[in-house]
This record gives structure tokens, C-alpha cells and sequence, in this order.
């Protein structure tokens, strides 16, 4: 009894862990300039080279940092890193809270970049603002309304193939649309969105099913209140 | 900068230092051995049959100081080391050795190396020299490498789920030590190695003269076993 518990010990410990192994005698480097929407440098932006790996049975992903730097003044940088060879290897561009991020993703498993560096080029980082947004109902029991936002996510993912960009599972600055229905069950909504500054929000509404009306929202501060009452 | 400089003068200070040693006890060796011919002392000073040894053990520590443009110089710190050497006198003070040591630095920019906080160079190498004996109790080698290889195994990453990682090189070391006797078989040592570590790590070619080479110094301190007291060839001949 005992040995069969050793073995199936033996057996699932690989499986139980999953272990990083970092490429000997090797490194890398990233290289690329860090501007805003107005092609302003962003100097101290953090660049992160990652991979990712399943935690196990069961568990989920977990990312492992292998080299870190950040831009200069003229938003240029050059971070040397260690090199994995991985499904899920990414570089993660993060200025903070006030801009949007820009995340790379490669399958390093069968690709090592010419001259073992990857070249980002020019990279945007869009700035951010709070889209707060109350919508109340005062007109008292039985009123519904519909709503929907359409605005901008303020989240650029590029995934390469190789030196080839993957349209398919690349995702940058797209549209997103949020529906939403208040009523008896849920008469008011108070909720935010991380929206892209100086861009536009759609917001169109109808209460009672009456014909559709829509605004156009401009985002001119940093915390942009908005509030509809029905 | 300024670490360079330290580092620049603590060698030059120790070379000064070794040279006017050696001097003052030459000196000192001339002026009180009168009733010596001049043949007998330059005898003692490169060998002499009453001092002679066979084999040597040397144990002891060592602290690295890493410098220049490089790897070594700008990425890492130098903490602690040791140190484990036998060598054998194939004739006369003429000496082969064998070392095998461990340099413990850590990582002081991580921006320039990667995401690690420590490295061990696991040091190994043959070596040959030549030992004089400038006084009484004091020996003074002088030793170059003949074949080396390092490995840097470098840990402290963001996780402990990721595995060691390993670069190699090879070793280019010129050092010289001195020996101060306590008895027959037992001696002190204090030495100084020049070490230039040639690496095998693939880089892109921007980064390439940076990690190519890396070189570092290390002055060391131990204890020195010795067995025997005739060199090997002199076994054969007399």
C-alpha cells in the first residue's frame, strides 16, 4: 500500500509543479519608444518581459516576470532580459493609472527574433479618464429604461506569429458596446468606465420603449461625470 | 565611477604594497647575511632544498570586486568566495595546481542583466607558477591559469517556480600569492587573483562587447597544508 502511494506520488509531483527553465547562455533584448496620442515621449513607462504558465492541476495561469526596465526621458528604451520559450510569451508596456497599456504576445515554443532582440517600434499609450455614469429613476414605479454605451477600450493587445501580426487574436482600441435594461428589479445604476480622454462615448437610451435618443459624449476631464434621470 | 576608482587603487595599493615588501626583505636578506656568498642567496631565494615541499593545500575565502565597462563591472557586486587548491612542485619551486572555488556576487542592476538578484561562479581550473622565498618565512608565487571554465548559475528571480539558469565562460586568471610560514607544514596565505571571463551567452550584437567579457579581482585569505619535501622530478633524479 505504501509503495503504491510513493509511486503515485512520484507520478504527480511533475504534474503538481511547473517549472520555469529559462534558455542557458542566453539573452535578449527589447527595444522600442514609449509616446502618447499627441507623439509626446513618455519617459518612465515600465516595460516587463513575461512568460506564462499554467500553476498545476487545476489552478490557473501565473506570470513570471524574466526582465524589467523602463523608458528615458525621450520615452526610448532597451531592457535586457533572460528568454523563454513559451506559448504565452509577452511584453507588457505600463506608463500607471493615467494611459492605456500595450501588451505583445509571441509563441516563442519554435521563434527566436533575428539579432535576439525584438523591436516594438513605436508604441502609443493612449491617455485614460473615469466615465462615471448614475442613471435614476424618479418617475416612480413601472418606468423601465434602456441603455447602451458604445466607446472605445482603452486596451491594445498585439499577438504575433513569428514577425507576423495575428489580425484574428490581436485586440487594439476596439469598440465595446455595453446594453443594459433598468426597472422594477433594478431601478438605478451607478457604475464607471475606463474610457479613452478626449474620445467620444455614445450613449443612446429609449424609457418605456419609446424611439431611441442618442448623445455623443465627448471626454474633456480626467473624471467625467454623467447622470440621466427617468 | 567612483566604485572603479576604489577598486583601481586598492590593486595598485596592493601591488606597491607586495613590491616594497619583497624589496625590504631582499634588502633586509643582503644586509644581515654577510657570512652567505652571493651564489648561496640567490639560491635560497629561488629554492632551497631545506624548504622544498611536494604537494600544497590551500584552503580559504576570498572577496570578489568586480570592474570595467562590462557585465561584471556594472551589473554585479561582488559578496564572498572560497577557495580550494592543490598543487604539486614538479621541480624545484616550479609548480603545477588544480583549483576549484565559488565566487558569490549579486546582482546591483537588474535593468542590465535581467530579472535575477544572485550568482555563484563555480570556478575551476589547472594552473602552473612559480613560488620564490624571499625571507625565512615568507613564500611568494606567482600562478597563471592554463585551462578554466566558470559557470554562473544565477537564481533569485521573480518566482520561485523558475529553475536555475546557467551561463558558462571561460577563465583567464593571473594572480600571485604570499605565504607566511608557521611551521614546517603549516603556512598562512594572502593572495590576489586578476580574473577575465571569456562568456559563451548568445546576445544581440549591440549588447555583445558587454557580455562577452567580464573580469574581476579577488583577494583571498586561507590556511596552506603542505606534504612532503621534495619536488617530483628530484625524486627520480637523485
Amino acid at each position: 500500500m505504501k509503495i503504491k502511494k510513493l509511486l503515485l506520488l512520484f507520478i504527480l509531483t511533475p504534474l503538481l509543479t511547473c517549472e520555469v527553465r529559462l534558455e542557458n547562455d542566453t539573452r535578449i533584448m527589447v527595444t522600442g519608444v514609449v509616446l502618447d496620442q499627441n507623439n509626446s515621449p513618455i519617459p518612465e513607462a515600465k516595460i516587463s518581459i513575461a512568460t506564462k504558465r499554467g500553476s498545476g492541476i487545476g489552478g490557473g495561469q501565473s506570470q513570471y516576470i524574466l526582465g524589467e526596465g523602463y523608458s528615458k526621458s525621450n520615452g526610448s528604451f532597451s531592457v535586457i532580459s533572460f528568454y523563454d520559450k513559451d506559448e504565452d510569451f509577452a511584453i507588457e508596456v505600463d506608463a500607471g493609472e493615467i494611459y492605456s497599456r500595450y501588451v505583445y504576445k509571441n509563441n516563442t515554443e519554435d521563434y527566436t527574433p533575428v539579432d535576439l532582440t525584438f523591436s516594438l517600434g513605436e508604441i502609443t499609450l493612449k491617455k485614460l479618464a473615469n466615465f462615471n455614469y448614475n442613471v435614476i429613476r424618479t418617475s416612480g414605479d413601472g418606468n423601465t429604461i434602456t441603455f447602451r454605451i458604445r466607446y472605445i477600450d482603452p486596451v491594445c493587445l498585439e499577438t504575433y506569429e513569428g514577425t507576423i501580426l495575428n489580425e484574428l487574436q490581436t485586440y487594439c482600441f476596439q469598440e465595446e458596446v455595453i446594453n443594459r435594461s433598468l426597472g422594477n428589479n433594478l431601478p438605478n445604476l451607478e457604475s464607471n468606465l475606463r474610457v479613452l480622454f478626449g474620445e467620444s462615448i455614445e450613449f443612446a437610451y429609449s424609457i418605456n420603449d419609446e424611439p431611441e435618443i442618442t448623445q455623443i459624449i465627448t471626454i474633456d476631464e480626467e473624471n467625467y461625470d454623467f447622470s440621466l434621470n427617468y | 565611477m567612483k566604485k572603479t576608482m576604489t577598486f583601481h587603487s586598492i590593486t595598485k595599493n596592493l601591488f606597491v604594497l607586495v613590491i616594497l615588501l619583497f624589496n625590504v626583505i631582499i634588502s633586509a636578506q643582503e644586509s644581515t647575511s654577510n657570512d652567505y656568498t652571493e651564489e648561496s642567496t640567490k639560491g635560497n631565494f629561488f629554492s632551497s632544498e631545506e624548504r622544498q615541499n611536494f604537494f600544497v593545500i590551500m584552503v580559504g575565502g576570498h572577496k570578489p570586486f568586480t570592474s570595467g565597462d562590462n557585465f561584471m563591472g556594472k551589473g554585479l557586486k561582488g559578496k564572498s568566495g572560497i577557495d580550494f587548491r592543490v598543487q604539486m612542485y614538479v621541480y624545484k619551486q616550479f609548480f603545477i595546481g588544480v583549483a576549484s572555488g565559488a565566487s558569490y556576487l549579486d546582482v546591483k542592476n537588474q535593468e542590465l542583466l535581467g530579472n535575477y538578484k544572485k550568482t555563484r561562479i563555480s570556478e575551476n581550473y589547472f594552473y602552473l607558477g612559480y613560488e620564490f622565498l624571499p625571507a625565512e618565512s615568507l613564500r611568494l608565487g606567482v600562478n597563471i591559469s592554463i585551462d578554466g571554465d566558470l559557470r554562473y548559475k544565477n537564481t533569485g528571480f521573480s518566482s520561485s517556480d523558475i529553475a536555475d539558469q546557467y551561463d558558462s565562460a571561460k577563465l583567464n586568471r593571473y594572480g600571485f600569492y604570499l605565504n607566511y610560514e608557521l611551521g614546517r607544514h603549516f603556512m598562512l596565505y594572502l593572495d590576489y587573483g586578476y580574473n577575465i571571463s571569456k562568456t559563451n551567452i548568445n546576445t544581440p550584437s549591440t549588447v555583445e562587447d558587454f557580455f562577452s567579457k567580464g573580469k574581476y579581482s579577488t583577494i583571498g585569505l586561507g590556511l596552506v597544508f603542505t606534504i612532503g619535501s621534495r619536488d617530483l622530478i628530484s625524486r627520480f633524479l637523485d
